[in-house]
């Protein structure tokens, strides 16, 4: 078998990783023996192959592992209370009694801001998984600092908005562990300083 | 068949993770965190942001498990997630880096010389300076040992176009080294 220039150097990571069979190894070897080109090319692949990366240290090491799973956990921790905030907001339901009796505007024009949004996001979502990250709980539109729990009761009987949820996440495929799964961590670190924001401001 | 047993353990790892359990999971980082990381080092040829991507390059894998199909080996599959977590930081940042660039490479050359040999110097410069195609064509066939069947499945491309990007990848190598009064 007689091999072409070309041949020979696709071949030559292998022959450096000792991974080729004996009649091709030889075959090479003539092969280099004769063409200087060949061989000058050889030398500078083990030149490469000869530069180390530098090493980190034991420390690294040791902790990489433990890090992953940490930061795997964080996320999946991080999933959960995202989970119950939005059910949380969106499965506060208004009591027509306390809206009725009680006359707050306040809740009144939350109520109503609240179920245009529902709205829009049951229209949207069905086509668009992204109502939870690229608007996050619609926050803009919804001011809750006047607002109390009594104000706004959170009803846990089952309730149309809930339901909607509910099945958001159980029928139709749709999830937040896929959500976030599928987000680049730039992303999820926005979402996270989203959620805080919120939270602080008492959402 | 050593291979082909490599191949079965990490299966294996994969699906007791998925089982739920997470010391199979730290057992994969274990045992592919050095080569990750010295591929994503030979990428980037920057000791923190290489530290950076190999934790970032993990946790892309561990999220994206699911995903992974057994069309290839888990292994070559990682090196994928790895090369892709590597191009998105690079994209990502390229604006900030070109301003950077002239500041970055005199302290290096003023440092490194101090420390590397000059030759080895003018190589790693001579990596960064091919395409990323090129780069990654070279860093994974010639460092890393995989077939050019293996790194087609990494970088998402044809035999034929590994096989491109390897040899115009070694001859602008060469080409450069030339121009700097080294003979290869
Ligand atoms: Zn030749």
């Amino acid at each position: 078998m007689k091999f072409d220039h070309d041949v020979i150097r696709e071949l030559l990571p292998e022959y450096l990783k000792g991974a080729l069979s004996e009649e091709v190894r030889k075959e090479l070897e003539f092969h280099l023996n004769d063409c200087s080109a060949c061989r000058d090319e050889l030398s500078l692949l083990s030149e490469l192959i000869n530069i180390e990366a530098p090493d980190p240290g034991e420390l690294f090491w040791n902790t990489l592992p433990q890090k992953v799973r940490k930061a795997v956990d964080e996320e999946k921790a991080a999933r959960h209370p995202a989970v119950r905030k939005v059910s949380g907001l969106f499965g506060m339901n208004f009591s027509l009694r306390s809206l009725l009796y009680k006359q707050l505007p306040a809740a009144a024009v939350a109520a109503a801001l609240f179920f245009i949004v529902i709205t829009f996001t049951k229209k949207t979502e069905t086509n668009n998984l992204d109502p939870l990250f690229k608007d996050p709980l619609s926050t803009a539109l919804l001011e809750y600092d006047d607002l109390t729990e009594e104000d706004v009761p959170l009803i846990t009987e089952s309730s149309e908005v809930e339901e909607l949820y509910l099945n958001e996440e159980g029928s139709s495929g749709y999830s937040y562990y896929k959500e976030v799964a599928s987000l680049s961590p730039e992303e999820i670190n926005g979402f996270f300083k989203e959620l805080k924001r919120e939270q602080v401001k008492g959402g | 068949m050593r291979l082909n047993m490599q191949m079965d353990e990490d299966i294996e790892l994969v699906e007791s993770y998925l089982g739920g359990s997470d010391e199979a999971m730290e057992r994969l980082v274990m045992k592919y965190q050095k080569p990750v990381y010295a591929f994503i080092y030979r990428m980037t040829n920057n000791i923190e942001d290489a530290k950076d991507l190999t934790q970032k390059t993990f946790l892309n894998a561990v999220k994206g498990v699911k995903g992974f199909r057994r069309e290839s080996s888990f292994k070559t599959w990682l090196y994928r997630i790895a090369a892709n977590t590597c191009l998105n930081d690079v994209r990502s940042r390229r604006d900030e880096t070109v301003l950077e660039e002239s500041f970055a490479g005199n302290q290096r050359g003023a440092l490194s010389a101090l420390i590397e040999e000059e030759k080895s110097r003018h190589i790693k410069d001579g990596i960064d300076k091919l395409s990323e195609r090129q780069r990654l064509a070279v860093i994974l066939r010639v460092y890393d040992g995989l077939s050019c069947i293996e790194t087609a499945k990494v970088m998402g491309c044809s035999e034929g176009a590994v096989k491109a990007h390897y040899h115009n990848g070694v001859q602008r190598l060469r080409e450069i080294l030339k121009e700097r009064g080294y003979e290869v």
